[in-house]
């Protein structure tokens, strides 16, 4: 079985389907959802929220790449999760750490853009800068900010030594604050 | 803006680089090199430049340049080129490419040693003592192929004998760089084959099924009509020195994915593998069975797994449809052959009154046997006592007590598999030693994980080998042990007589 068959699941409608999706991606659906929320209920709960998107996603959804479909679901489903948990006090999991550092990029009395429209600009731009970065860079960097990895599983990953990888973060977080003064986003 | 939003926003950042981030390992440059200190890797690729360049000049007898021989523009080769130079091991160059549903399989080489082992799966490194074909696949039209675009697996196959996924312990790991999928294929179970014809088969299934590899008349390996994916076949060269007259004996004698097929020379295969065992020292007609019906069991304690016949079950062996059997189910499984067995026995000399009477001796009464044995028939006629802690006594139909098994995770009687790996079919032979047979599994491994898993976690084929032959010389000084097994059981008192 494998993608495209399941995906011909999907749009017949055969429940197989996500049987077969579980299978084949559960451990890894899991490890990005407790990346973001820590190991626990959180993560399972979660996990069990995704074979839910997926199954109402698609169709219409015609993902070109199940796997990276699974994941950015995944992603956006912990995130939900961790906004709802944030409101809650509770925590755990890479997303904090990762947030913090995030928060570095940012001024402490930053404007915010309200509307949708500005977010939307918020994507691309910062979807525009990842594609000035170097390879690995860019790389390390969406192992961290999107998959939620921690830095020795990046460091183990890409040969690297953790330090070298907290490096390569600082500077990225660094080009990335720049980048968003520049296209208006902050004001320093 | 909040660290939130900007973490939400790199949510969704493009496919590919995602895809990208997703794969990427370092680079498949790196991937094959290992984890290189500079000097050595200086000295390995001078030495491998030195070996390349002479290897090119023989092979190629000063062709018009060597970048225009071996393409030396496209990446993939310098990948081989790189593999060859990091390591002496290096086996085989090929560079052929076949054209198939868009995409161009080019088998780049066979390769061992230690430019495979920084490739990773599942965190475990690939073992560099293993031998790997190493293929590229890439999309004709110049696009990127999608990280997870291709589900591959392959098949190695023998000229003559029905393709079987299991027919070779294997293991594929492939990697997507740059929009090219790279992958290495363990070939390591061929290598005593190595003198005979030998094709591995690429195709775009995890698993290379009997559906879509069939054998056709001239024995070779060929995909089905009804298949419509990616497949790619070449000729799998293996060094020479490598063939094992011995160990393809072997290996074809225990291990029912060598499945002679029936269209083609199955009867002189069939007869070959018969012959072969009758010329051998061990007797293994305590576990071939009759020559029609050929049962695989598998047992552990408390369950007794049955893949049903062999010959039924043809081109059916990468289903794993073992399933779990009650006693009582095995015995039914069985019935229908044993009026023809008792039969059978007779006609080998025994009356009657001997046949009843060993059908008596085989039946021990309660209070001879530890409550929580359990016994079963096989389809000879031999009754089998399941002890505690996994240990058999098998009672064959002349009275002889013909087969022991202890201290072993799990137990396998008669040949065994369950159609998924060779790995699962090894069996531990039986050997007479003046009228009490004993054998000793070694650390057999056989479970309920499928057998790739099986595969991985525990001994490796050449390793199993090694157990299997200790199984062999082990057994001629385990006689006492097996004594105070069984009179630990009240069964056996020392004499070859079954109480």
């Amino acid at each position: 079985m494998n993608d495209r068959d399941i995906l011909l699941l999907l749009e017949q409608r055969d429940e197989a389907a996500v049987r077969y999706i579980q299978t084949a991606y559960g451990a890894y659906c899991k490890r990005i959802a407790a990346n973001i929320l820590g190991q626990g209920e959180d993560a399972d709960e979660c996990v069990n929220d995704v074979w839910l998107r997926l199954w109402n996603s698609i169709p219409p959804a015609k993902p070109r790449d199940l796997k990276l479909y699974i994941a950015r679901t995944a992603r956006n489903a912990a995130v939900n999760m961790l906004k709802r948990r944030t409101a809650e006090k509770r925590g755990g999991g890479e997303a904090p750490a990762a947030l913090d550092e995030l928060a570095e990029i940012l001024p402490a009395e930053a404007s915010s853009p309200e509307d949708a429209a500005m977010y939307e600009e918020l994507k691309k731009s910062v979807n525009a800068f990842l594609h000035t970065l170097p390879e690995r860079d860019c790389n390390v960097f969406l192992r961290r900010y999107f998959f939620a990895d921690d830095t020795a599983s990046i460091a183990s990953l890409f040969r690297l030594k953790e330090s070298h990888v907290r490096l390569i973060l600082s500077r990225t977080r660094k080009k990335l604050r720049e980048y968003l003064i520049t296209e208006g986003f902050i004001y320093e | 803006m909040n660290n939130h939003e900007l973490f939400e926003a790199i949510g969704d950042a493009d496919e590919e680089l995602l895809a990208r981030a997703e794969t990427s390992r370092g680079g498949i440059r790196r991937a094959f090199f290992g984890k290189p200190l500079k000097v050595a890797l200086l000295a390995a690729a001078l030495a491998g430049l030195l070996s390349f360049t002479a290897f090119a000049v023989y092979r190629f007898v000063l062709p018009k340049t060597l970048e225009d021989t071996l393409n030396l523009a496209s990446p993939q080769i310098y990948t081989v080129i790189d593999t060859a130079s990091a390591s002496a091991d290096t086996l085989f160059i090929e560079n052929k490419t076949v054209h198939t549903g868009g995409y161009a399989v080019t088998f780049e080489a066979v390769a061992r040693g230690t430019c495979m082992n920084d490739i990773y799966k599942n965190g475990e490194p690939l073992r560099p003592e293993k031998t790997y074909a190493v293929f590229s696949v890439k999309k004709e039209d110049g696009t990127d192929v999608g990280s997870s675009e291709l589900s591959l697996g392959y098949c190695v196959s023998l000229k003559g004998y029905a393709p079987n996924p299991s027919m070779f312990p294997a293991e594929l790991l492939s990697q997507t760089e740059n929009g090219v999928v790279y992958a290495a294929c363990d070939v390591t179970s061929a290598l005593p084959f190595a003198n005979r014809e030998l094709t591995v088969s690429l195709a775009d299934r995890h698993v290379v099924t009997p559906e879509i590899l069939r054998m056709d008349e001239n024995g070779n390996a060929y995909f089905t009509e009804s298949y419509h994916g990616l497949a790619a076949q070449f000729t799998l060269r293996l060094p020479a020195d490598a063939a094992d007259n011995a160990k393809q004996e072997r290996y074809m004698i225990d291990n029912p994915c060598f499945d002679p097929d029936p269209d083609y020379g199955a009867f002189e295969a069939l007869d070959a593998r018969r012959e072969a065992i009758a010329s051998s020292e061990v007797d293994y007609s305590a576990y071939i069975g009759d020559n029609e019906w050929q049962p695989y069991y598998k047992m552990e304690i408390g369950q007794v797994y049955c893949a049903d016949t062999y010959l039924e079950k043809r081109g059916a062996w990468a289903q794993p449809d073992a399933h779990p059997l009650t006693i009582e189910a095995l015995n039914a499984v069985i019935s229908r052959k044993e009026n023809e067995i008792y039969e059978q026995t007779l006609a080998n000399g025994l009356s009657d009154e001997e046949a009843e009477k060993l059908e008596a001796a085989a039946t021990v009464s309660e209070g001879d046997f530890p409550a929580q044995a359990d016994r079963f028939t096989l389809p000879d006629g031999s009754v089998c006592f399941c002890l505690p802690g996994n240990n058999f006594l098998r009672i064959r139909p002349d009275g002889i007590p013909c087969f022991i098994a202890a201290d072993c995770k799990s137990v396998i009687v008669e040949t065994v598999g369950l159609g998924s790996s060779p790995m699962t079919s090894h069996t531990a032979p039986a050997v007479d030693r003046g009228g009490v047979v004993m054998a000793q599994l070694l650390g057999c491994y056989i479970d309920n994980r499928s057998p790739l898993e099986a595969q991985h976690d525990e001994v490796s084929d050449e390793s199993l080998m090694l157990i299997y032959e200790s199984s062999f010389v082990d057994i001629a000084c385990r006689e006492d042990a097996i004594a105070s097994l069984l009179s630990r059981y009240a069964i056996y008192d020392g004499t070859a007589e079954i109480r």
